[in-house]
């Protein structure tokens, strides 16, 4: 002890140092009094506490964590300025080792220290934890000399230990608050977690007490809320889970606690209004040393995915629905054609009643087997279109509830209730003509007929109801029935390809072929129905008004014409050259048969190829082939494209199972001037082609060209080659007159002078012909000749020669429109 | 094409070939089934005495009904998908590959 320092001062600063470490004080705040302590206890002038950091252990960087005596900058700079090399303070900082200089001023190594400092003995000590390892030292100085001897260094190294204890604690303390912050941290995140997921999370014990339930599982099953603690069945037992699902639900539940490391995945239907459908995903959960302490379940619902992959699959089934009707459609239509050409040459309107009516019936079967397979095949690719044809609605419901009837009596016979048919018929023009097939119609009708009587098990009451719509002009139609009805779930389904709730008594098509058709053809369909309360079906179809075009490409608007009835007068195709191109032998006799009967001069070509070489061979004239578009190695486009190719002024026809599927701009644009669906009949295409035939083009004109000079007449041929008209070139009167009884010309281009003959004398031998062409006259003296006399003459325009390929434009666009008539 | 399906869809489409090729076939038959009956009423009944044309033309509306009866039941007995081109950039139901 040294003579300056008092034992009550030392005993007071201990004492006081006690007590700090008594209060369980944070680092920073116990480290400062602690070194004033020290300073205090050992009479110096000055002290520091310096601290390692906690991490890493091996760092070197101090800290000074307490001081008193002199400016901190000064002593927070003496480890990193003087603690190194050979200086006094080396060995405290470098290695924590003990320092004790008495003198520094005394031949001690004391100029190694700041000059500020009031140094001139030193001492210092490691701070150290429990553990013994160094986190820090205690330096203390003064200015006297030989201020610290062996028993106040003995203070000094309590005092520090007291240093190390009390860093010690607050560090404990401090990491076991960090440790609490962190649990309540985290159970704090995880239940935000549990909140805030979409899925239902269920954590259950060993023994099958739910521990964690969060609200999306509560919502989710319709549990009553603050569900952990209950055991589990008893849980689930009250949720929502369709009752035939419940028990398996349960059971599956059990399986799972008792065989705790399955991993399980499974879906369930929920009993709700529409159904959702919840998918669980089961896994053990596992303590950090990996032994399973009980299960998460977790439950998301995939309603919607599943309704999205529901969807695609649909999709995918009506596109195999529509390829499946397309892959019979080519030979079914092709023998249907044929079925129904054969009944036409069976002229039934010479026939007996009896045999009359039964080809009807045979007629309107092909005919509904053609629909049947459009309508599979329209399926996947609902368009809207219009029919060619209309249909009388009041018509259409009697026949169709005169064929439903037998089933209904059959139905009865088999113990089933009686139907009660009610019909609120409105007798309206606007009823008369709406926009869709009268097959088709009846179909619909059928298939909500059908419906009806199977949503009534036991008798009901039918009421059909139809009445007009003025705003837009349509037609309304009600078909209600008083049967069991449907849920929504079942409603919003109905008008969905394969859905049925008729077991495997149904397809599942017929509601979908009806929705098909009539959003097709622009009308609306939509049903109602409560649960025990039966099911209306509302219809409203487009009103047709009369005279209102008839679609471009198709045919004139025809009744629908049993073939029972006696024939309208068939347009007669008397003169007209047809070319019939099919691959099928059988198609082509009957086509060619009933154009024939039509009084057309028919040439059939067996397949695309064979068209080609009729349609190049010398001399061949067509005003209209009609052709396939399924043919083998050339199919009907490219017939339809050589036709305009080489005779612009021919007509196509096509006649194919597609027609519906092709947009008339797309086939128009190919060449085909009309699209006839296969099979069709005699009228239809006999209809089609005294259209073609009744409009005269605007281009394409059949052209003779009577000229002997051959550079003249070449040029003339070529202009009006791309002008779309087809010439033929002979060089005297003679060669004219021969071909002209033999083909029949629009107009005949003619040389003036022409030899012993002139075009002027041709005009008039031309003029004397039953049906004279039009004759113009080109010659190198217009100007001299007295068109007057020209025109009693027989000629209907003259030309200069050489004339300008406008004016030749000008003279036969002029001659070609319809009011032009040859004298 | 199938081959660039999911397997779990060209499974289903293949099943459902199977299941609805029969649904599409009965639905095709039955206007079929129709015709054939008043034909064969018509051609076993000596009463009407038709002429000779007549049953020559009935006949061979016959032969065609015969004949699409063969396309349904070649339709009804596809179980497996396969689809080829077909005019107008169509995909058709290839009812050879079965």
């Amino acid at each position: 002890m040294t003579v300056e320092q008092s034992p009550a001062l030392l005993l007071r600063a201990l004492t006081r140092a006690s007590a700090l470490l008594a209060e369980g004080l944070s680092e920073e705040r116990l480290v400062p009094p602690l070194t004033r302590c020290a300073a205090e206890a050992l009479n110096a002038d000055f002290a520091g506490v310096y601290l390692l950091p906690e991490q890493p252990a091996n760092a070197t960087t101090w800290r000074l964590a307490g001081q008193c005596g002199v400016d901190s900058e000064i002593l927070a700079g003496l480890p990193t300025k003087f603690g190194s090399g050979a200086g006094v303070l080396a060995p405290l900082f470098q290695s924590t080792r003990e320092i004790n200089e008495p003198d520094l001023l005394g031949g001690g190594a004391g100029a190694n220290l700041p000059p500020q400092l009031p140094a001139r003995s030193v001492t210092g000590v490691p701070v150290r934890r429990r553990d013994s390892r160094p986190i820090g030292v205690l330096l203390v100085g003064a200015t006297r000399p030989n201020a610290f001897d062996a028993e106040t260094l003995g203070v000094l190294r309590s005092i520090a230990q007291m240093i190390g204890v009390g860093i010690d604690n607050a560090r404990l303390a401090a990491g076991q608050q960090r440790v609490r912050r962190l649990v309540v941290e985290s159970q704090a995140t995880l239940g935000t977690v549990l909140e805030s997921v979409g899925s239902g999370v269920c954590v259950v014990e060993l023994d099958g007490t739910v521990r964690v339930a969060n609200k999306a599982l509560e919502d989710l099953f319709g549990l009553p809320s603050r569900s952990a603690g209950t055991p589990q069945e008893e849980l689930f037992a009250a949720a929502s889970i369709k009752p035939r699902e419940s028990e398996a639900f349960l059971a599956r539940l059990r399986q799972l606690i008792s065989r705790p490391a399955e991993v399980d995945e499974s879906e369930w239907e929920l009993a709700t209004d529409p159904p959702r459908i919840v998918q669980r995903y089961s896994a053990p959960m596992r303590s950090l040393v990996g032994e399973v302490v009980g299960r998460v379940d977790v439950y998301t619902e995939i309603t919607e995915s599943r309704r999205l992959y529901t969807q695609l699959l649909n999709s995918e089934k009506l596109r195999a629905i529509g390829e499946m009707a397309s892959g019979v459609a080519h030979d079914f239509n092709n023998l249907l054609a044929s079925i129904l050409g054969q009944v036409e040459l069976l002229h039934p309107d010479e026939l007996k009643p009896p045999t009359r009516e039964a080809i009807a019936t045979i007629r309107q079967s092909a005919l509904d087997g053609a629909r049947i397979v459009r309508n599979l095949q329209g399926l996947s690719r609902p368009r809207v279109e219009t029919p060619s044809t209309t249909a009388d609605l009041n018509e259409a419901v009697r026949s169709a509830v005169e064929m439903a009837r037998p089933r209904w009596a059959g139905a009865a016979l088999h113990g089933g209730g009686a139907i009660e048919l009610s019909l609120n018929l409105t007798d309206s023009a606007l009823l008369s003509r709406v926009a869709i097939d009268p097959a088709e119609l009846r179909e619909v009708l059928l298939n909500l007929l059908f419906n009806a009587a199977d949503a009534m098990p036991d008798g009901g009451r039918i009421e059909i109801t139809t009445r007009p719509s003025a705003h837009p002009k349509a037609a309304d139609l009600e078909v209600r029935d008083t049967g069991h009805g449907m849920p929504e779930s079942v409603r919003a389904r109905i008008f969905e390809p394969f859905f049925s709730t008729k077991g495997p008594k149904g397809s599942g098509l017929g509601l979908a072929v009806a929705y098909s058709i009539i959003t097709r053809r622009g009308g609306q369909i939509s049903v109602e129905s409560t649960t025990g309360a039966g099911t209306t079906f509302n219809l409203n179809l487009p009103y047709v008004p009369i005279g209102a075009p008839s679609p471009a490409g198709q045919p004139a608007q025809r009744p629908e014409a049993p073939a029972a009835r006696p024939a309208q007068p068939a347009p007669s195709l008397t003169g007209a050259r047809i070319l019939v191109a099919d691959d099928e032998p059988g198609l082509v006799a009957i086509v060619r048969q009933l154009m024939e009967r039509s009084g057309a001069a028919v040439s059939i070509a067996h397949g695309g190829t064979a068209a080609l070489e009729s349609l190049r061979s010398p001399g061949a004239r067509f005003d209209v082939v009609i052709t396939d578009l399924d043919m083998p190695e050339v199919d009907g486009w490219a017939v339809a494209s050589a036709v305009k190719t080489h005779a612009p002024g021919t007509h196509v026809v096509m006649l194919t199972g597609w027609a519906g599927e092709i947009a008339p701009e797309d086939f128009k644009q190919r060449g085909v001037d009309v699209m006839l669906a296969k099979p069709c009949s005699r009228a239809e295409l006999e209809s089609a082609i005294a259209g073609l035939l009744a409009a005269k083009p605007s281009t394409g004109l059949d052209v003779l060209l009577v000229d002997d000079e051959p550079v003249f007449a070449r040029a003339v041929r070529d202009l009006l080659g791309l002008q779309g008209h087809q010439v033929t070139v002979v060089d005297s009167v003679a060669a004219a007159m021969e071909l002209i009884h033999s083909h029949s010309f629009d107009v005949v281009l003619t040389d003036y002078s022409l030899g012993e003959v002139s075009g002027a004398e041709l005009a008039e031998r031309l003029a004397d012909l039953p049906v004279s062409p039009f004759v113009v006259l080109i010659t190198g003296y217009a100007t001299e000749i007295d068109d007057a006399s020209l025109m009693t003459r027989g000629v209907d325009a003259v030309l200069p020669k050489p004339c300008r390929g406008d004016d030749l434009r000008q003279v036969l666009s002029r001659l070609s429109t319809p009011t032009a008539q040859p004298r | 094409m199938a081959e660039d399906l999911d397997p779990r869809l060209e499974l289903e489409r293949n099943r459902v070939v199977a299941q609805l090729a029969g649904a599409v076939a009965h639905k095709l038959k039955q206007p079929l089934a129709v015709a054939w009956g008043y034909l064969e009423l018509l051609l076993d009944d000596p009463e009407l005495d038709l002429a000779p044309s007549t049953v020559r033309y009935l006949h061979e509306i016959r032969d065609a009904l015969g004949t699409m009866d063969g396309v349904i039941n070649h339709l009804q007995q596809a179980t497996t998908y396969q689809t080829r081109p077909y005019a107008g950039g169509l995909e058709i139901l290839d009812l050879d590959k079965r």
